[in-house]
């Protein structure tokens, strides 16, 4: 057998030692080390199939031909660090640049980064102008009126997503022509709702005319304090003004006051000062946005909604511009219910839990139900939630020793002594099922449905808790089967160790197969078992750099031993999430001091959190790109 | 003739009553008073299939009119007479990158798609859909009509460095902006059939009234904006006057007359119905679990509604998104997904479940034939003044193959004339077929996409 290129996880002491092995000579400067030493190796080994004609997996490596282009292309190195030491990259059957090659190219690589992270480029990014995305949109109108999510978010299509996989990243989040009828039909709806139930009426139409209050100024109060958190500021009188003209006209076309502000109400939540997300521009190269601005910032990153009064009032009062006061803000917003929503739509996301509220298992051979299906959600969701603003560390992602069960999914699972439909933490006495990759959402969205996939489990493994996605198969290789009865082998195993024997396959299956069955023990829809197809399941795996295990446990203690990778990864995740765009090259800085950020506090969260309120891509806007120096 | 003139007022009242009129010539003084008897007007339809074929089993023998069915093409030997099997057409600028994203994305633009995790999503130009849209959508109730069954995938492939949501759309405005499809029945009947709420002068007065504060607002806001925010700004402003427009052909369409087709009440009403129970299958806490032929089905019957009412003369369908992992055990001797039995890796049973979801799939189409076909229509039906593609962006799905397409044309709108099996020279672009089907159209292009020449054989 050929002997594994590289280690599975290349291991960050690897990378040291060879930084401190091979130094690029200090004399060269660093235009003519790119353009001499790295980009030579580029050209002969990489750019056949990463040219700008092929750019295959989606990498265009001719483009990054001067030092600016290739330094600002941060992403795309660490993917090539990843598979240059893992030996994915350059496939087997082409040729392979020698050992002093590649540690020319890491060796830049790591230069590279080490470079940007000292902070010679000052750049908070791009900030496009995007709308409110369909869960904001309708967490708002919750907020807003107190009509449930649920009711307005079904109006509007699934969105895609971009740039880190979220889908509050403004390049994805278009305005089909059919926008305009959706958002007057939900507004129509929403209003239906509110004029439905008693207490909602009540609440936005809080001053009602009286005799102390003519119906002008019953029209003012009620819509300066709706608008306001729409429309994220206190509003001018010119912005106010239409809106109570809208309210007038309609009473005198013979409506009734109601009428007038309901009509009122519904224009403000078809305007552009509500759905767009706009932010002032100046002429500087950079500067701070405005108090209303952060605070809308703030309340989409940390509640998916528009901010609530007392929010806009320390806006207003700059106080959200003093370290202290933003973190009054950003402590008093986690702790409000509302900031559920962090669990909900971004560990959603990232972790993909969400994806079970779609899946198919198949429920005549696997006990699935929609009962089960909102259990597994629930769980996850809770899980989460107790990490990102409970006493949680976020390394109990990789492994804890508790779970967030109640009766019926503790039986599911095969957990004794849980009893009631309350979720609440159960205490875990073996490694089995803690973390993520016990989560039952997590296990049946990497299933198909009529087996368990290792090869998903481990891509889901070393994509989203490790950022180190592999390569996409070449064409024509196939699958295995998919219904774990007809396997011809004794085991799904088995088919997979075809994998290791075909060139093609074999550097990346070698990483991924090995964690996914681990995990075998966990069925299509999560639960524990022992034995498939009678045959007493084989859990262990070894990976490429020799380390060996058994079972779900011993796999998480392995991936705890990547810690860096993960925060690294989390980092980079969560301030994606927060900014709404993908991470770039000027990020780096930012990424780094959440790094350490992760590493002093044990992977607290509201440190983490907090650091990225005050980060300078989260306080800052800017209109014309930073470029990236040589030196 | 001169047009009636058409007061604020009229139009105003007009909306309320704005409820699905057949295409009727009694109803068609436009057309009338240009070309003498009323034609019915021309529809389009694209139905996507994702995931390509079983290559071996599609090809139809013979040529022309003899053609002798496929084991896939078999549901539509009661279509013979209706139909041109088109071989040998490819979309050459849908290679490279990856193996689906593209070219699902490209499948009716027939540009090259940029690669992208979502900055700056670019199709190169509008799809075939949308550029008849452009030129008839105003006459209608909805412009063009996109429907699916399966959601968006959310997220970036990053193993190919894709958004997967060019996967998911194969219906394109323009360059830039994807059009959704609507995958929940309901909604789609309200939207094509609704009497609308505004029943009244006042309600359409209200909807006005908003819709011209918020255009100027937005107006207002495009001049604070950088450019290269204006044009998510345009979109913005687009969809009003969309909205504007869609009202105004409401009351175009109410204005001509009031006649309603009387076979057409029932059929909605059954429609509803159906919807209804459809929806009652609803998995608690999920989403919509439903079966899966019938969700197909009333998205099939639902354009073939809106065609018969001409409430929308172009309309696409999805049947899944690009590398749908569709779960189609519920079809006898299937346990696979859909893109996993795509890789088959000509294993002679993994294929054999390829071909029955293939299988399936044609079925489908069939259907949507068979409802066309049965939609009275001047001296025929709608099916005779419709042309019906259906296809895929993949020929074999295990090699990801983007020549030889699986494609099928039906109906005789805009004069075609259905060849059986038309096999064209080896690498025909699938653009040269677009152009035609534009060109007869009455849309006076030169180019679509990659096109060389218009598609001869067609009539």
């Amino acid at each position: 057998m050929r002997p594994p290129a590289a280690g599975f996880l290349p291991l960050l002491s690897l990378t040291l030692l060879l930084l401190t092995v091979l130094r690029l000579p200090a004399a060269a400067g660093a235009e003519a080390t790119w353009k001499e030493q790295v980009w030579p190796i580029i050209q002969t080994y990489c750019i056949d199939c990463h040219d700008a004609e092929s750019q295959k997996g989606g990498i265009d490596l001719a483009s990054l031909q001067t030092l600016p282009q290739a330094r600002a292309a941060l992403r795309l190195w660490w993917r090539a660090r990843d598979q240059l030491e893992s030996g994915q990259m350059p496939p087997p059957k082409k040729d392979q640049p020698d050992a002093a090659q590649k540690q020319i190219l890491l060796a830049w690589i790591a230069d590279n980064e080490n470079f940007l992270r000292s902070g010679k480029v000052l750049d908070p990014g791009e900030r496009r102008l995007r709308r409110l995305n369909r869960t904001e949109y309708a967490t708002a109108l919750h907020d807003l009126l107190g009509v449930p999510p649920e009711l307005i978010r079904d109006t509007f299509a699934e969105e895609g997503a971009g740039g880190e996989g979220f889908d509050n990243v403004g390049d994805t989040l278009f305005i089909p022509p059919v926008m305009a009828e959706q958002y007057l039909a939900a507004a129509e709806t929403a209003l239906i709702e509110v004029f439905a139930k008693p207490e909602l009426k009540a609440r936005l139409l809080f001053s009602p005319p009286a005799p102390e209050r003519d119906p002008a100024t019953a029209t003012r109060l009620t819509l300066a304090r709706m608008l306001r958190p729409a429309f994220r500021h206190t509003l001018p009188e010119e912005t106010l003004a239409p809106y109570l003209n809208l309210a007038a006209q309609r009473q005198a076309r013979g409506g009734t006051w109601e009428d007038g502000v309901r009509l009122a109400v519904k224009a403000a939540l078809c305007s552009p000062d509500f759905l767009l997300l706009t932010e002032s521009n100046q002429s500087a190269p950079l500067w701070p946005v405005t108090g209303p601005e952060l605070a809308t910032r703030l309340s989409l990153f940390l509640w998916s909604s528009v901010p609530d009064a007392p929010l806009l009032d320390a806006a207003e009062a700059g106080q959200l511009q003093d370290p202290a006061g933003l973190e009054t803000q950003v402590r008093r917003m986690l702790a409000d219910p509302r900031a559920l929503a962090l669990a909900r739509n971004f560990a959603g996301q990232w972790l993909q839990f969400e994806k079970v509220l779609g899946a198919d298992p198949d429920r005549s051979r696997y006990q699935f139900s929609g009962e089960t299906r909102q259990l597994l959600y629930g769980e996850a969701l809770r899980f989460s939630d107790h990490l990102l603003r409970g006493g949680g560390s976020l390394l109990d992602i990789l492994s804890s020793d508790y779970a967030w069960l109640n009766e019926t999914l503790a039986i599911h699972y095969g957990i004794p002594n849980v009893t009631g439909p309350d979720f609440r933490q159960v205490p875990l006495t073996n490694g089995i099922r803690g973390g993520a990759l016990g989560l039952g959402a997590v296990l049946t969205t990497t299933s198909l449905p009529r087996r368990t996939s290792p090869v998903l489990r481990g891509k889901w493994i070393l994509e989203q808790l490790l950022g180190t996605p592999p390569p996409a198969p070449p064409p024509n290789v196939g699958t295995i089967l998919e219904d774990d009865r007809k396997i011809t082998h004794p085991t799904i195993r088995q088919e997979l160790e075809a994998h290791l024997r075909r060139d093609d396959c074999r550097a990346c299956h070698a990483r991924m197969d090995p964690l996914g069955f681990a995990l075998e023990n966990f069925d299509p829809v999560g639960r524990w078992r022992e034995k498939l197809n009678d045959q007493v399941l084989d859990t262990s795996g070894t990976l490429p750099d020799g380390r060996h295990f058994t079972g779900p446990a011993e796999l998480k203690q392995i991936l705890l031993s990547e810690k860096d990778r993960f925060a690294r990864n989390l980092a980079v995740k969560l301030l994606s999430y927060a900014l709404g765009r993908s991470i770039e090259a000027g990020d780096l800085p930012t990424l780094s001091k959440l790094e350490s950020s992760l590493h002093t506090t044990h992977f607290q969260a509201f440190p983490l959190i907090l650091e990225i309120c005050r980060s300078l891509p989260f306080t800052h806007r800017r209109l014309t790109p930073v470029p990236i120096p040589s030196e | 003739m001169k047009a009636p003139s058409t007061t604020r007022r009229t139009i105003l009242r007009g909306i309320g009553t704005s409820i699905t009129l057949p295409f009727l010539e009694s109803l068609a003084p436009r057309a009338r008073a240009a070309t003498g008897p009323a034609t019915p007007p021309t529809r389009m339809a694209f139905l996507f299939m994702p995931n390509g074929v079983h290559p071996d089993r599609w090809t139809p023998e013979g040529t022309g009119q003899d053609w002798k069915a496929s084991p896939l093409l078999a549901p539509l030997e009661n279509h013979r007479q209706d139909l041109t099997i088109l071989s040998h057409l490819q979309n050459a600028l849908a290679d490279g990158g990856d193996g689906h994203y593209a070219k699902s994305a490209s499948w009716l633009t027939g540009f090259r798609v940029r690669k992208t995790t979502g900055r700056d999503v670019d199709v190169g130009g509008p799809s075939l859909d949308q550029a008849y849209a452009a030129q008839v959508g105003h006459l209608t109730r909805l412009p063009s009509l996109e429907l699916g069954i399966e959601p968006v995938r959310k997220g970036v492939d990053l193993q190919v460095n894709f958004t997967q949501l060019y996967g998911g759309h194969i219906s394109w405005r323009d360059r830039h902006v994807p059009l959704p499809a609507e995958i929940n029945p309901r909604t789609a009947f309200d939207r094509l059939f609704r009497e609308r709420g505004e029943n009244d002068r006042q309600t359409a007065e209200d909807t006005r009234s908003v819709l011209d504060l918020t255009l100027t607002q937005a107006k207002t806001l495009r001049g604070k904006v950088s450019q290269e925010d204006q044009r998510r700004l345009d979109e913005y402003l687009e969809t009003i006057r969309a909205l504007e427009t869609r009202i105004q052909a409401d009351i175009a369409r109410v204005a001509s007359g009031e006649n309603l087709d009387p076979s057409l009440k029932p059929e909605l009403d059954r429609l509803r119905n159906r919807i209804t129970a459809f929806e009652a299958a609803k998995d608690p806490g999920g989403q919509t679990r439903l079966d899966h032929t019938e969700h197909a089905r009333l998205m099939l019957d639902l354009i073939a509604m809106a065609f018969w009412a001409d409430n929308t003369r172009a309309a696409t369908f999805m049947f899944g998104v690009d590398v749908s992992s569709k779960n189609f055990s519920f079809l006898p001797g299937v346990s696979e997904s859909h893109h996993e039995s795509s890789h088959h890796s000509d294993k002679a049973e993994k294929l054999e479940q390829y071909a029955r979801i293939n299988l399936w799939h044609v079925e489908q189409y069939a259907y949507l034939l068979d409802r066309l076909k049965s939609m009275k229509e001047g001296e025929g039906s709608v099916l005779d003044h419709s042309m019906i593609l259906f296809g895929s962006s993949l020929r074999n799905g295990n090699a990801h193959q983007w020549k030889n397409l699986p494609l099928v044309l039906a109906g005789r709108g805009g004069n075609l004339k259905p060849a059986g099996h038309l096999i064209q020279p080896e690498n025909t672009p699938l653009c040269n077929l677009y152009l035609n089907l534009l060109q007869r159209s009455g849309l006076p292009l030169e180019r679509f996409g990659d096109s060389t020449a218009g598609l001869s054989g067609l009539g």
